[in-house]
């Protein structure tokens, strides 16, 4: 991306939805592979963690270095585009479903609450990419 | 079958839907054979059940909850963490779905109930019926049903999201 690009996209607000986008992907891709295996033996459930590395990256009270060369070692808060949901596997010895760990309600709850986090983020997107539009075309925000 | 690609979590529901169904045609099969005395292989019906297995990517599985480089402790508040790199995200695992790895024949012996009228009965008037119980059938369809549901909702849980980018 050019210079241009970089102010108009490199904002917080777009690389912070982007990634939230890309994090409800991979939650939505978890929860069904749980919800298929919820009548498989000995399945371990698996949990997408993002939000906490997020809120960390965000906060700016917390000190940030900044490599300059391929050797260091990052310190402190990452950049926005470092940070990835992670898949993991906790541990959970539970037998909610009587065959595995994986509890139907709580997945299902879970589902409906990503779907929510989803279709906000890309209205949070439209959003935003309307308004550079607007000032692309210095005409004032259209109405949704 | 690779996972990466953005209608991979249909897939995964499709093969969880494709699971309980196979469970269900079992089950079909089970009650209405459920008091068949003769088969190919001679003797009564057996209980047939299908065994489930997580699918995985098979090169990724041992990648969980790994990461690479230095992870640098902190014992003290004002330290500053050196955090691990993570996998990048095509080479972590998330599960491949559900499998159905092979439809097996119950062990559990024949159910002998005495009948001598019965022209299968053996010597003591005694007829071997299929090893079936049709309330455990029952309970296990409505699992089944149930199960197909949740997969139902999954799917189209990943449909709307997938419609929803596209209005991005």
């Amino acid at each position: 991306m050019g210079m241009l690009g970089e102010l108009v996209f490199n904002k917080t607000t777009l690389p912070v939805l982007i990634k939230s986008l890309d994090a409800s992907m991979l939650r939505s891709r978890v929860i069904s592979n749980n919800v298929a295996n919820v009548t498989t033996p000995g399945f371990q459930r698996l949990e997408v963690k993002f939000e906490d590395e997020l809120r960390t990256a965000l906060d700016r009270t917390r000190l940030r270095g900044r490599t300059t060369d391929k050797k260091h070692m990052a310190i402190g808060r990452k950049n926005i585009g470092d940070i990835d949901a992670q898949v993991e596997r906790p541990v959970d010895p539970t037998l909610a479903s009587g065959v595995n760990n994986v509890d139907i309600d709580m997945e299902m709850a879970k589902l409906a609450e990503n779907q929510i986090m989803f279709n906000y983020a890309v209205k949070f997107a439209q959003g935003a990419y309307r308004k550079i539009n607007s000032a692309i075309q210095a005409k004032p925000i259209p109405p949704q | 079958m690779g996972m990466s690609g953005i209608f991979s979590g249909l897939t995964i529901s499709a093969s969880g839907l494709r699971a309980q169904r196979l469970k269900q045609n079992a089950i079909s099969y089970n009650l209405a054979n459920a008091e068949t005395t003769r088969t190919a292989d001679g003797g009564p019906y057996r209980r047939q059940f299908v065994v489930f297995t997580a699918g995985s990517d098979h090169k990724d599985v041992s990648l969980v909850n790994q990461k690479i480089g230095l992870h640098g402790r902190s014992t003290n508040y004002s330290h500053l963490p050196i955090p691990p790199r993570n996998f990048p995200r095509d080479e972590r695992f998330f599960g491949n779905g559900v499998e159905v790895s092979e439809i097996r024949e119950d062990s559990r012996p024949p159910k002998l109930v005495y009948d001598p009228s019965h022209p299968d009965a053996d010597e003591n008037g005694y007829v071997a019926l299929p090893n079936i119980n049709v309330i455990e059938e029952m309970t296990d369809m409505i699992a089944a049903t149930r199960a197909h549901e949740a997969n139902v909702t999954a799917f189209n849980s990943t449909k709307s999201m997938l419609m929803q980018a596209l209005q991005l």
